[in-house]
């Protein structure tokens, strides 16, 4: 060991080169504080490996960014790895802020360390930028909105702003070129500088030595900084990797849904840009440049004047001074920050909004895992779900007449609704409505359409008379005829129900139901609520199968018409909503035989009886909660 | 001397804590970096029909695109071409199937009609017409090839409804180099 370390210095001089390392002095002794430094320089080590092994596996492209970042998390130790640079990117500039109220308090830029300072100080806004171009690359919808407004800030900038902001999105809209810029940036040009930056700032530090109180001179107390200040800041990064760690393992780094821009934004910065969101919010318009680029820069100006302000103020004043920019700044920038959250917080709309993102990226999560991302990008998984594009179809094409009310949803228009309630839809629950003499004339279900006067209506409430055993099978054998994937039927009582609706129970002198019957006076019962028969009565409700010439208001959504708003697939989305047909991580069923106990029967007492309750699982207490809302309205009317 | 020995053990503990941050630092990399070494292979052995029987004519090989869907790391591609196989229809109906990947070192193997032999041109490979490898007898050049053709699972089956007869191919890759076919793992 001893022959080879000599061998190397005498080729290379590396113990020449460690001395100043083993040299150095601390004047006034160790000190905790201190270990700001040497923490930053290790958690800067951190990004550097966790930044080299994400980028062995991420892809900046619109179509990969976010499928990437999420293969990140699938892979063993990814999810620490990112959660360790997204945390310890925050860590940075944690750290940084209390190294520099440090230098601020002990006025340790006083000369000859004038460029410490600046060097310093430049590196601050470098650091914030370099994790401002990091947040988006995930290719998430928050960090492309985000990006975008940063762009239009810049932009904002008068004469170089839309240049700037034009060359780093790579052209008017955030897209590819965006993320290759950013990426350069964050993982080429950023490191460069900074850690030219860096090297500048530690060669100062080791020439000029540690600031004293006593001027220089060395005090009784003054000791080599190693061993002494460098355990103290081992055991501070120690801490501080064990707080990552623990952050990295617990919640790991967030990812929101893939970029959409169909997908609700309510953009807000990263918390340490927060004070910087606030202050704009007291500018409009043009002046809007003032708060964004002119008083940061305006106070980066000032900060790296101070040195020489400070030699032209008395040590009182001087003093006065640096406790006015460190208090001053906190309080600033604390409050700001504060006010910005406060207000975010008594936003019903910003939490709303938050909370609907928070959905969408735990739905994307959920589909990613199931499936692998189509070649055409992450977007497509939330684009094709009928989960999440069942409800937004169902807002702009069906609410105005019909509302929808599940304990899951509850979709109501600006309008009096005046159409059935199709939360539920082909439920046993719901179909139990249309048979009960009450309920089907309620606003629910054909209170205020023609049927209200309709041989529907006038049969359920005069001529229908079934046991309630009878009227049991008839719901399962519809419900079986529906075939949702969350409902089943028994077997026994659909087969008997089947019986009954081809015969003794009347159904067929109107409906259509497999052999029996014909079509043309009332909607076809053979698959009722399936698939195929949604899709057939969207397309056209006024066919023969279904209302005929006895359709009230019902439009056809058939997209070969020329003025269809819908394409097939949106159609089929929105079936596959109404019929509760879409991915689930873990399929529950709910057994409708068992909502179907005789002591229950009368809808209006179902909502107090305890069993009831247990018979529905937790996942679908849904048709139980849209029946009591329908309950309700049906009393009142 | 007690500040001796303390400055002696501060030193040997600062050493250490330096050396066992960066090793944990790099643990979590290294296990990330070899994950492409714990996954298990993906290969579909479906038999998938590839060409109708009349298509090929006897004792000449006819290259065929194996199509099926693709995991790419995080991408599913539906439809995508996943390898070449020379189809050989041998007397009495039976068909003789071939991957188009060379086992020396990977490229495409070609057909040359007018020498009727198969040719992989990285690195002038030769087998003869029965896929086997052809004895290097030119001075200056020695065949490449560490074994013949990959020979891949191959039936005719008789569609159910038309009748027709099919070739279904089981697509598998192998590893390369060996003197023996051994599928890649």
């Amino acid at each position: 060991m001893g022959r080879i370390a000599s061998w190397l210095e005498n080729r290379t001089g590396y113990r020449e080169l460690m001395l100043p390392i083993h040299r150095r002095v601390l004047p006034d002794g160790p000190c905790w504080t201190l270990s700001t430094a040497s923490c930053l320089v290790w958690l800067l080590a951190l990004q550097v490996v966790t930044g080299l092994v994400l980028m062995t596996s991420y892809s900046p492209s619109l179509n990969n960014a976010w499928a990437s970042v999420h293969f990140i998390e699938q892979t063993p130790a990814g999810q620490m790895i990112r959660g360790l640079h997204f945390f310890a990117s925050q860590a940075i500039l944690i750290v940084f802020a209390i190294h520099t109220v440090r230098v601020l308090l002990v006025a340790a830029f006083r000369p000859p360390r004038e460029l410490i300072w600046a060097t310093g100080l430049v590196l601050i806004p470098l650091i914030m930028v370099w994790a401002v171009t990091g947040n988006p690359l995930n290719g998430s919808q928050k960090g492309f909105s985000q990006i975008n407004v940063e762009g239009n800030i810049i932009g904002g900038t008068p004469v170089v702003g839309p240049l700037v902001q034009k060359i780093l999105i790579g052209g008017q809209q955030v897209g590819n070129l965006t993320l290759t810029h950013l990426y350069a940036l964050h993982v080429g040009v950023l490191p460069l500088v900074a850690g030219l930056l860096l090297a500048l700032h530690i060669s100062q530090v080791y020439r000029h030595g540690l600031a004293s109180h006593e001027g220089g001179t060395l005090s009784a107390s003054s000791r080599p900084y190693f061993p002494y200040q460098t355990i103290r800041n081992l055991i501070v990064v120690g801490a501080v990797f064990a707080l990552l760690a623990w952050l990295a393992y617990h919640f790991g780094a967030p990812l929101d849904a893939p970029a959409d821009p169909e997908l609700p934004q309510a953009t807000r910065p990263e918390w340490y840009f927060l004070f910087l969101f606030e202050l704009r919010g007291y500018f409009t318009g043009d002046t809007e440049f003032i708060a964004t680029v002119i008083i940061p820069v305006a106070i980066l100006l000032f900060l790296l004047a101070l040195p020489f302000l400070d030699a032209m103020l008395p040590e009182a004043a001087s003093r006065w001074m640096r406790y006015a920019v460190v208090f001053g700044g906190l309080a600033a920038w604390s409050g700001l920050t504060g006010l910005s959250m406060w207000r975010d917080h008594n936003d019903p709309h910003v939490q709303a909004e938050a909370s609907a993102a928070h959905a969408l990226a735990l739905r994307a999560d959920e589909l990613a895992d199931a499936q692998a991302i189509p070649p055409t990008g992450a977007a497509a998984l939330l684009q094709n779900d009928a989960l999440t594009q069942g409800p937004k179809l169902y807002k702009q094409y069906c609410v105005s007449c019909h509302p929808y009310t599940t304990d899951q949803f509850e979709i109501t228009g600006s309008d009096e609704p005046s159409a059935p309630d199709l939360g539920g839809f082909a439920t046993r629950n719901w179909i139990a409505g249309f048979l009960d003499p009450e309920r089907i004339v309620s606003a629910a279900y054909f209170g205020n359409t023609e049927h209200a006067e309709g041989e529907m209506a006038s049969f359920v409430k005069d001529e229908m008379d079934l046991e309630a055993a009878s009227l049991d099978a008839v719901l399962a054998a519809l419900v079986a005829e529906a075939d949702l994937p969350q409902h089943h039927a028994d077997a026994e009582a659909a087969a008997a129900g089947r019986e009954l609706i081809a015969g003794e129970a009347g159904c067929t002198d109107c409906h259509k139901f497999h052999d029996d019957g014909d079509i043309g006076v009332a909607p076809d019962l053979t698959g009722y609520g399936s698939r195929q028969w949604l899709l057939g009565f969207l397309n056209n409700p006024e066919h023969d199968r279904f209302y005929g010439e006895y359709n009230d208001r019902m439009p056809g959504y058939d997209p070969e018409l020329p003025t269809a708003p819908m394409n097939q697939q949106e159609l089929d989305m929105l079936a596959d909503w109404l019929r509760g047909q879409w991915y689930r991580p873990t399929a529950i069923e709910v057994d409708d035989q068992t909502a179907a106990s005789p002591a229950e029967k009368p809808a209006d007492e179902s909502s107090d009886e305890p069993t009831d309750k247990s018979a529905n699982s937790d996942d679908d207490s849904s048709s139980k909660a849209d029946d009591e809302s329908r309950d309700t309205s049906g009393e009142e009317s | 001397m007690i500040e001796q020995t303390r400055r002696v053990w501060l030193k040997f503990t600062c050493r250490t804590l330096t050396l066992g941050y960066a090793a944990l630092m790099l643990i979590p990399g290294v296990r990330f970096l070899v994950d492409p070494l714990m996954r298990r292979s993906t290969q579909n052995s479906e038999a998938r029909r590839v060409a109708r029987l009349d298509d090929l004519q006897p004792n000449v090989p006819r290259p065929f695109a194996i199509k099926g869907s693709r995991l790419d790391a995080w991408t599913l591609y539906p439809e995508e071409t996943l390898g070449r196989v020379f189809l050989v229809r041998r007397d009495g109906d039976t068909v003789e199937a071939f991957t188009a990947e060379c086992p020396h070192l990977g490229c495409v193997i070609e057909f040359q009609e007018d020498q009727d032999r198969f040719f992989c041109p990285c690195h002038r490979g030769v087998f003869d017409a029965e896929g086997a490898v052809v004895p290097s007898d030119q001075l200056g050049w020695n065949n490449p090839l560490p074994r013949g053709m990959d020979h891949l699972e191959c039936e005719v089956v008789e569609d159910d409804d038309s009748g027709e007869k099919w070739v279904t191919v089981v697509f598998e890759r192998f590893q390369h180099g060996l003197a023996q076919q051994v599928a890649t793992a």
